[in-house]
């Protein structure tokens, strides 16, 4: 793939564009901000739900994790497991709301986080079927997680949903463009660590989780 | 379209909306929201000065080794430190922990100081070595509560960070009289290892 020529130059300039986000959501993450944490923001339901896989890293830090590893894999994957993801967590949301739930916890979110931070971490290369059942498995999960928290009081359900779709969407392609665009060496370094931060944490999570049910 | 701005105006909006935002309840948000869960968590490893100067002395061995190593020894260390925060959450019994890694910044350091190129699977051992008691030191600590994913978080985004910064100061070994700084770095890391074992020994 060529860069196309009249791209802004924002979009060819990998570093400034990881400046930018690093500026941007590590203050955001590190600010105490108690009102946004408790998704009670009286800002529409479109609004609360694009913010509410963005606000918890249980949500977060997979589809992160989804999007830097199917961006090292390449077309067709790099696309095809992103839209299946989207695909999947639309339908988990629905079925949330239709209160269809298969949602036992948070564990499973764990795993993923686990799971995609490895493969991403590892480029792991893994057969197209497997790892279109795997994305599909997880993202019906994650869509299903924002609508079953119990403290978020959704009144229209499809807006809320739509909003959810968009920020898992936009997380999934602007992040798995740049990876698949930017070939330089440090960028993939740089994939590879995150996606590795992202396992270690999923790895933390789980263990904790474990120890206090015993 | 006009050529974009520096990042830090466009990391603006970012800095208004913290200032804006209510930090009120920040002071009994122990454990408790997303954000303040984060901050605590990415507090935590920069409070132990043997955690951090080890931890900079991985990124600027991993600068001084090269290609594999420089990326190899980001991408395995919060691997082998996780394992490590495993054994440290479950109890596992592990003693020394602090000797353990007062000694690793020592052996780091010296490696960095006399340019000691090990295999590459010597050096992931030794970085391992040190992952295990950073990890379980912190593990041992972490809060079984809500907001446990955005502390972890927080404690790996912070460990990591640190291991790109001692990667930052690496790159010296591009300037004339580089490869000297930078041992010279080791060196200082070393020394400041034998001062807190020393102290550690002497308590």
């Amino acid at each position: 793939m060529s860069r196309p020529t009249t791209a802004p130059a924002c979009l060819l300039r990998p570093g400034r564009a990881i400046a930018t986000a690093l500026f941007t959501w590590v203050p955001i993450w590190i600010h105490p901000a108690p009102a946004l944490a408790h998704g009670s923001l009286a800002v529409g339901d479109f609004y609360s739900g694009m913010l509410h896989p963005l606000l918890h890293f249980e949500t977060l830090l997979p589809t992160l994790a989804l999007a830097l590893w199917s961006g090292q894999l390449g077309s067709p994957l790099s696309w095809r497991l992103p839209v299946a993801f989207l695909g999947a967590a639309l339908v988990g949301a629905v079925a949330g709301i239709l209160e269809v739930d298969f949602y036992a916890g948070p564990a499973l979110l764990r795993v993923s986080m686990l799971v995609l931070g490895l493969l991403a971490a590892a480029r792991g290369r893994l057969p197209a079927s497997l790892a279109m059942a795997v994305v599909l498995l997880f993202g019906l999960y994650e869509g299903q997680s924002n609508t079953y928290d119990p403290e978020a009081k959704i009144e229209r359900p499809l807006l809320f949903i739509a909003g959810v779709g968009s920020s898992i969407g936009l997380i999934l392609f602007h992040v798995g463009t740049r990876v698949v665009r930017y070939r330089a060496f440090w960028v993939q370094m740089a994939v590879r660590v995150v996606g590795s931060w992202i396992a270690a944490t999923g790895l933390l999570v789980l263990a904790l989780a474990w120890a206090v049910s015993q | 379209m006009t050529a974009p701005s520096h990042w830090a105006w466009r990391a603006l909006p970012a800095l208004v909306l913290m200032l804006v935002l209510p930090t009120g309840a920040f002071a009994h948000a122990e454990g408790g929201t997303a954000g303040a869960g984060f901050l605590t968590g990415f507090l935590h490893p920069l409070g132990g000065l043997d955690h951090v100067l080890a931890m900079l002395a991985v990124g600027m061995w991993g600068a001084q080794l090269g290609n594999p190593a420089i990326w190899m020894l980001p991408v395995a260390f919060p691997q082998v430190m996780a394992l490590g925060g495993v054994a440290g959450i479950l109890g596992v019994p592990l003693t020394g922990i602090e000797l353990g890694v007062t000694v690793s910044v020592v052996v780091l350091g010296s490696m960095i100081a006399l340019d000691r190129r090990p295999p590459l699977w010597a050096a992931l051992v030794i970085v391992s070595f040190f992952a295990v008691f950073h990890g379980y030191a912190h593990g041992a600590e972490l809060p079984g509560k809500t907001g446990a994913v955005a502390y972890s978080a927080g404690f790996v985004t912070a460990t990591g960070l640190i291991h790109l910064t001692g990667i930052g100061i690496g790159f010296v070994v591009k300037l004339p009289h580089g490869v000297k700084m930078l041992r010279a770095g080791g060196s200082a890391i070393a020394a400041a290892g034998l001062l807190l074992a020393g102290r550690l020994l002497l308590r």
